[in-house]
């Protein structure tokens, strides 16, 4: 049956206002066209005539209340309008969920059970920006979260850096094989490594093991064997640590370029950003250690070169601490400049290494872009 | 709602049982209303979409939220396992160890996106994703997006993932593999960039063809160590193929050709320093676009190659070209002597400028043979694309649809597109 059928056998189908019931009882009218917008109402009225008057008026999800309905409404109103530019939409979304997170939660629940997939797709993403990089207490406190496991330790919710990601006083016996699996990992880089040494034994102070990074980061809680071991060569790991993150960190910057039309700048550097002060704060973390560790030490190294280790360590933290927003800057703005250079008479390899680095956008197969430069993609 | 019964009241629909003073109590309900925890009663699939968006690592530390969150992470379909939270390769890999071995296995996984920029110390950490995706008949069943960048880490179990029977996108970004055909029949979108390829001894190279329902190809920055002549694309689904910077043997080498098999291809784009030399047995009928961005040798060479690829993409109707395409053009205009213009439906020509300047001027020998073959369609005017009655849409609009090539950046690149307009008549 055609519209037009439908309109001369039933005119009232065609009328502009649909009825719609909400959870605490109340109904209201809304002009039709926008009400359509959301599938599960589209569902009702074309699949079972309802709505068309007060009494056959469509009963609502318990989960949309009045006020939910009137925001998701108010979305409707603006995205069924065809003529809209995407820079508008994305501009009108980007207003649209500034409201507080009790709203946003109580909004997805209600777009969903709509069934109205752009908007849960916005406020999902909306919710995860506010989840993403806060420590459990943040979330906790955002979200009225209860605090009802048995045991819960400070450790695991300090610094990222600590790692383990389930290292907390519960007795897991999950935890307990991951620590084992760690040890063990140490155990046999340490055995590598102390094999790669007794070849290289010339080799530089600087090139320190991984292993003893490791043993290093995680010495507060672990294994005692690990920390007497590896004292003597902490302080160089720590440089050849700051050393190895400062270059990480700059790949990664640059590899945060995936999202080209840029539409995601903002967000990359937001991870920049999170990526900048996680490792800062173990810059921090690690100068402070230095400090603590200064009254201790019995190491064999030569008092000389301890210093001179000593202050480049030093001048290495500062300089990652000062200068990091100058940085930043300079690997975003770079991160551009590259891409203009895609073309220029010098030769394939530099314009191979600096051609983008960037991802193409595969989310476009889904709705789900992944973080940062992340990433987006998932099918659902 | 509150009812009163007796001394006490009560809330109605089983809210929250509040028992206290009657005058206190909306006070106090809503308090209790405002500090409801809204977040854990999203349903878990709602849940699970939110947390889709959010590092693996991230996920498993909620674990510590509350009694709700505890195992929420076991059964998430989507894995972001990215190693820029952690300090360590070493621990990553465990951590990936862990994640894999603890999770809910008779869940759904579907997409799985690896990224690790560190130098792996073991290397098979990839390995054993696919192996865990391979060996669990729930994952391998379900899996449908598999993204893995790790830096210049040799995976050696990729023939592995034709078991996956759902496996719709693939990306591979700076692996090292042996160059075995893909054979995913179910996988409709490829992607490998900045990957080294070892080959065999075989003249033809032809990883594609067991993928038969591949739409999308995008080849860019890879290099194939071998002593191949022909690569061929034969992909008889394929609407969209991309390829840039293409190496063998780390170098560009004028003596491979690149056989192409796609009728029903409708988007083309190449960017690279040189030319190969393009083939391909059937006409291009379904072209829609056509991209080139090369910077043109001043010899004759390249220049004859690429002629040859506008004849075998002739029947495009949008058609992008760089600026030095036309520069060396216009330098070896006998070149065009004898041949027909190649585009017989032009609808739309752009010319990308990789500098702004002022102007290019496109000599009248150049413009016939470009322009000459499409009937009706005649130089009307030259169009910036940022001024103000540019009716080819959003500048942002046009930046998405070429947002999809990602070596053609029109946000680094300063644009003066040149639009000549198709009029009409």
């Amino acid at each position: 049956m055609s519209e037009i059928d439908m309109a001369i056998i039933k005119p009232e189908m065609m009328k502009p206002y649909i009825w719609l019931e909400t959870s605490d009882g109340s109904i209201q009218q809304v002009e039709q066209e926008i009400a359509m917008y959301c599938p599960l109402i589209c569902q009702e009225i074309i699949q079972k005539g309802m709505g068309s008057s007060k009494n056959c008026a469509i009963c609502l999800p318990q989960r949309v209340s009045p006020a939910m309905l009137s925001l998701i409404l108010d979305y409707c109103r603006f995205h069924q309008v065809p003529g809209r530019s995407n820079k508008e939409r994305k501009s009108y979304d980007e207003k649209f969920i500034r409201i507080d997170t009790k709203r946003l939660c109580e909004l997805t629940s209600a777009a969903d059970s709509l069934q109205l997939k752009p908007l849960v797709d916005l406020t999902s993403r909306a919710l995860a920006r506010i989840i993403e990089g806060k420590s459990p207490e943040e979330i906790r406190e955002i979200f009225h979260l209860p605090d009802d496991l048995t045991e819960v330790s400070g450790a695991c919710e300090n610094s990222e850096e600590k790692l383990e990601p389930l290292k907390n006083a519960t007795d897991d016996p999950r935890i307990r094989l991951l620590n084992r699996l760690y040890a063990k990992k140490r155990r046999e880089l340490k055995e590598r490594e102390r094999l790669k040494n007794v070849e290289a034994e010339e080799e530089h102070a600087d090139e320190r093991s991984v292993d003893d990074l490791l043993s290093f980061i995680n010495g507060n809680g672990e294994d005692p064997k690990g920390i007497k071991t590896s004292k003597n060569k902490k302080k160089n790991r720590r440089k050849k640590e700051q050393h190895q993150k400062s270059t990480s960190l700059k790949e990664a910057s640059e590899v945060n370029k995936k999202e080209i039309n840029g539409q995601n700048i903002r967000h990359q550097s937001a991870e920049v950003d999170r990526i900048a002060e996680t490792s800062n704060s173990h810059a921090e973390d690690l100068f402070a250690q230095k400090e603590f560790d200064d009254g201790d030490i019995d190491d064999g190294i030569d008092p000389a070169l301890k210093e001179k280790i000593d202050r480049e360590v030093a001048d290495f933290a500062r300089r990652l601490n000062s200068d990091w927003p100058e940085r930043m800057q300079e690997f975003l703005s770079s991160g551009q400049e590259k891409k203009t250079m895609l073309f220029t008479p010098n030769g394939n390899s530099f314009l191979r290494r600096n051609a983008c680095m960037c991802y193409p956008s595969v989310l476009n197969d889904f709705t789900y872009p992944l973080y940062a430069c992340k990433l987006n993609f998932h099918p659902f | 709602m509150v009812t009163k019964r007796g001394n006490k009241n009560y809330l109605r629909k089983g809210r929250n049982y509040v028992v206290g003073e009657g005058s206190n109590l909306r006070g106090k309900e809503k308090e209790k209303r405002d500090k409801e925890d809204r977040l854990s009663n999203l349903p878990d699939e709602l849940i699970h979409r939110i947390l889709s968006t959010i590092d693996a690592k991230s996920c498993v530390q909620m674990s510590v939220l509350s009694k709700r969150w505890r195992n929420l992470w076991t059964t998430l379909p989507v894995l972001n396992l990215q190693d820029t939270s952690f300090s360590d390769p070493v621990l990553f890999e465990s951590f990936v160890d862990h994640v894999l071995s603890h999770r809910d296995s008779s869940t759904n996984l579907h997409v799985v996106n690896f990224e690790s920029y560190d130098d792996l110390q073991e290397g098979d950490v990839v390995d054993s994703i696919i192996d865990y995706i391979t060996d669990t008949p729930t994952v391998t069943a379900s899996i449908r997006l598999l993204s893995i960048l790790a830096d210049q880490c040799v995976v050696g179990s990729l023939p592995d993932l034709s078991l996956c029977q759902s496996l719709t996108t693939l990306n591979l970004s700076r692996i090292c593999a042996e160059a075995t055909p893909f054979e995913i029949v179910s996988l409709k979108s490829l992607y490998l960039i900045d990957c080294n390829f070892e080959c065999g001894d075989e003249e033809v190279l032809d990883l594609f063809e067991d993928c038969v329902n591949l739409r999308r190809l995008s080849l860019h920055n890879c290099n194939y160590y071998g002593g191949f002549q022909t690569f061929r694309i034969h992909a008889p689904q394929l609407t969209y193929l991309s390829i840039s910077w293409m190496r063998i043997d780390e170098m560009f080498n004028s003596n491979c050709d690149i056989e192409l098999f796609t009728p029903k291809l409708q988007h083309f784009s190449y960017s690279d320093s040189d030319v190969y030399e393009f083939s391909s047995d059937e006409d291009l009928l379904s072209l829609e676009e056509f991209n080139v961005d090369v910077l043109l040798d001043e010899d004759t060479d390249s220049l004859v190659q690429l002629i040859e690829l506008f004849e075998i993409m002739g029947s495009a109707k949008f058609v992008t070209l760089s600026t030095s395409i036309i520069e060396v053009m216009s330098m070896f205009p006998d070149e065009l002597d004898g041949r027909s213009s190649p585009f017989t439906r032009l609808h739309d020509f752009k010319l990308n400028k990789d500098t702004p300047s002022s102007s290019t001027v496109v000599p009248p020998k150049v413009m016939a043979y470009l322009f000459g073959g499409s009937p009706g369609f005649w130089f009307n005017r030259w169009k910036d694309k940022n001024s103000r009655d540019n009716s080819e849409g959003d500048p942002e609009e046009f930046q998405e649809a070429l947002s999809l090539q990602p070596f053609f950046n029109p946000r680094g690149v300063r644009n003066l597109t040149l639009i000549v307009d198709l009029h009409a008549g």
